[in-house]
């Protein structure tokens, strides 16, 4: 501010404005991505919040000489720590540097909305309510009484429909009038009964005797309320720093429970619940409506036997879709099959990655041209290292935006919570609920928009065990090389079809079986997941929300997992072109291909007998593919039929070999967004070392039993 | 007021029920009634079991797994 004082030019006034830092809260379902997209437009941010799989956005807007940078908390039912979500919504409204919260609030479900209101009063009286979704609940046949609730509630309340931009300016302008003081919210107490009232004045004197407050960084009189509730949280870290005060606390709560003849924190719920009854009951006028028809529709999508195909129907025309636009898969197998090669042949060249690829192939080709004077091996790693690094990493950026306008388009529409509970039943045991099985099926297509589709779990342990066990499906790129090996190998459609059916059921069953001991070992101090879900009414999806969302995604891949899939591009383009007597442009005098021959003694064990294909699983990490390409090269033929019988695989080798492609390590891709989005290097650690052990162990297993029965 | 206590789960579709009582952990009994289910609360079911159970409760409609709402215990009111 400083600089600028004394200029009163209207061109330095604009660059410097006072900032100001508004919280978004609310429920699940509100509109509370609309209204900040509506808010921000595209200057947003998004981030994850500190050591969480929670995304974190922020933005801003200039407004009325201000810069107001709102930060947009997750959508939850209640401040109650049950889950990540709600304790960093809380945490930052209890520590955190704000100067007014906007609380969003669905009027057509106006009691429930408001119990996550009375929560943040708790915290805060600085609040603002933006009742959303006034056209919704006039089609419920509710009307409210917007200035009868504004004086009962004592804050500013802005009708708005968010999705059509109304109320925005107003909701702006309320912002500015509570920051300069204009308007001063003051939201209802709630008095508890007289019991509860003298259990918390209770707490609260051990509190501040021992000083609580002061150590958890909260306020003492709201953190004597949250130890009444047993918040779990709370009570942890009280036990973490005074164990003595924990004991008295848990056997004063004991004591208080009682009392009451039952848990307070049931009692401080039915408290909020009926003050809000108090409020909300004359203010709404409410008359019949008939049902309408998407009523009927969830009839259809929620039925025990329809319901599951239903879903599947849906999710697999969307899957198909945006693979087939982008890599041409699943389509050009169906149209080869149905006697088309040439059609697929042309889907696939067309298709975005198909394009993407030749784009960058033809620049490093013209690259080779430009650079024909310099030495060979910067030649080398400006056109096979940086320009394919690059171009790894964008090729992967159309897909992940396609996934991200879709999946943003079902969750939008309230599709995608009906799938969760249809879904529910069979990712239980995995402690995962059924939304998981989203980012499962696009694994079949890809792992990384896989990896990058568990943050849209509601638990982080569902989304940290999803991203572990997703690399497990086997992808497109991995079916290709499935295909390449099993046509060159197998000569009956019989056997080539038990084989390719087997491995799938095979890496299926391991992620069933992985995913089940994670659930019980790593996370076995979470609850199995729950079916208690809200199902939207259906609506048409806002493409201002699905844009944004398809765009941050792909910004997302490109700048946290694109650093380090170009960084380990470099590094296999390097291990593949030096070796011990320097630059090479052969591969099998790479420092690769050594290690290769190091390995190959070990790798015997499950049929790797030759160090080409051990020098394939290495290039398989750049991406699956790769391990095609190697064996051909490096036999020097580019019929695998052939260079699989120079390298003499036999049918057992050949099986346990494709063993090993389908469960080892996931591509360098998957291992990158994995850290992206875990934001764990034990995670990554974990994933690779688990599924390249069970691999090699599974292989061993059945190549030593293949080879012990004679095959 | 005399109609049986019984299962949420148990109670044909079209009914209004309120609920009795909330037979789960800490953990489930708070966030049903922090979404709104509470002793007391009336309710429509839409769709019994089999597969999730849906209900209607303050505006709001609720899908719930068959053993969630075997735990909410509920008196059928018409």
């Amino acid at each position: 501010m400083g600089g600028c004082a004394k200029d009163s030019s209207t061109g330095c006034r604009l660059k410097v404005k006072r900032e100001i830092v508004v919280a978004i809260a609310g429920q699940p379902n509100v509109g509370k991505s609309t209204l900040f997209n509506r808010l921000t437009g595209a200057h947003q941010h998004v981030g994850n919040w500190p050591g969480k799989t929670v995304e974190r956005k922020e933005g801003y807007r200039d407004f009325a000489g201000y810069r107001i940078r709102f930060i947009d908390l997750p959508g939850t039912y209640s401040l109650s720590a049950l889950g990540v979500e709600e304790q960093i919504a809380r945490d930052f409204l209890a520590k955190e540097k704000y100067d007014v919260v906007v609380n969003i609030v669905d009027a057509s479900n106006l009691e429930r909305n408001l119990y996550l209101t009375l929560q943040i009063a708790e915290l805060t009286p600085r609040v603002i309510i933006a009742l959303n979704m006034m056209d919704l609940a006039e089609q419920k046949g509710l009307r409210i009484n917007v200035e009868k609730l504004r004086r009962r509630l004592g804050v500013p309340i802005v009708p708005m429909i968010a999705v059509k931009g109304k109320g925005i300016e107003e909701l702006l302008r309320t912002i500015i009038d509570v920051v300069e003081n204009r308007i001063e919210p003051q939201l209802p107490h709630i008095t508890y009964s007289p019991e509860l009232e003298q259990a918390v004045d209770e707490i609260e004197n051990i509190i501040r005797h021992r000083n609580l407050h002061r150590q958890l960084g909260y306020h003492p009189h709201w953190l004597a309320h949250k130890v009444l509730e047993e918040d779990f949280f709370v009570l942890q870290s009280i036990e973490e720093k005074d164990p003595d005060a924990y004991s008295t606390l848990t056997t004063l709560i004991e004591q208080i429970g009682k009392r009451l003849g039952g848990p307070p924190s049931v009692a401080m719920v039915q408290a909020r619940y009926k003050l809000l009854r108090e409020i909300c009951a004359p203010l709404i006028e409410k008359r019949p409506v008939k049902p309408t028809l998407w009523e009927r529709f969830d009839a259809l999508a929620l039925h025990p036997v329809v319901g599951p195909f239903f879903t599947l129907f849906i999710m697999l025309a969307f899957f198909v879709a945006v693979f087939s636009i982008n890599t041409g898969f699943p389509l050009n197998y169906f149209l080869e099959w149905l006697g088309y090669p040439d059609i697929a042949v042309t889907l696939e060249s067309y298709s975005l990655s198909g394009l993407l690829g030749e784009a960058f192939s033809s620049l490093a080709e013209s690259m080779r041209i430009a650079l024909a004077d310099v030495p060979l091996w910067v030649q080398g790693l400006i056109c096979d290292g940086i320009i394919a690094g690059v171009g790894a990493v964008v090729s992967f950026a159309p897909l992940i935006f396609l996934i991200g306008l879709g999946i943003g388009a079902l969750e939008d529409s309230g599709f995608l919570a009906r799938a969760a509970a249809v879904m529910h039943r069979p990712l239980k045991p995995l402690k995962i609920a059924g939304k998981g099985f989203i980012p499962l099926l696009l694994g079949f297509g890809c792992n990384v928009p896989s990896v990058m589709m568990c943050r849209g779990l509601y638990r982080e342990c569902e989304r940290r065990n999803c991203a572990l066990i997703a690399g497990l499906v086997p992808c497109q790129a991995r079916l290709a090389v499935i295909l390449a090996i099993v046509t060159a190998i197998f000569s009956t459609p019989l056997a080539q079809i038990a084989v390719i059916t087997s491995l799938y059921v095979v890496a299926l069953l391991l992620l069933w079986v992985i995913g089940v001991l994670f659930a019980h070992t790593l996370f076995r101090r979470e609850p199995s997941a729950q079916l208690v879900i809200e199902l939207p009414p259906y609506r048409a999806p806002f493409v201002g929300n699905v844009l944004m969302y398809g765009w941050n995604l792909t910004k997302h891949f490109l700048k946290k997992a694109g650093t380090i899939i170009f960084l380990l591009a470099i590094l296999m383009w390097f291990s593949l072109s030096y070796g011990p007597a320097g630059f090479t442009e052969d591969p099998s005098l790479s420092y690769a291909a050594l290690l290769g021959h190091a390995l190959t003694p070990f790798t015997r064990v499950f049929g790797a007998s030759h160090w080409v294909l051990v020098l394939a699983l290495i290039t398989g990490f750049i991406a699956k593919e790769a391990v095609i390409e190697t064996v051909a090269l490096a036999a020097g033929t580019p019929s695998i039929s052939e260079a699989l019988g120079k390298l003499g695989v036999t049918p057992l080798q050949a099986y346990s070999l494709l063993l090993v492609v389908t469960i080892y390590i996931p591509c360098l891709a998957t291992i990158a967004t994995i850290w992206s989005e875990t934001r764990s290097w034990r995670y990554v650690l974990l994933t690779i070392l688990y599924m390249t052990g069970i691999a090699l162990l599974l292989a061993t297993l059945v190549y030593q039993l293949g080879a012990w029965l004679g095959f | 007021m005399g109609a049986p206590v019984i299962p949420l789960a148990a109670v044909p579709p079209g009914r209004e029920v309120i609920a009795v009582a909330i037979r789960a952990g800490r953990g489930l009994t708070l966030r049903l009634m922090e979404m709104g289910i509470l002793p007391g609360t009336r309710m429509r079911v839409l769709k019994p079991p089999p597969g999730p159970v849906v209900i209607e409760v303050r505006g709001a409609r609720l899908a719930l797994g068959w053993g969630v709402a075997q735990k909410i215990l509920v008196q059928v009111v018409a």
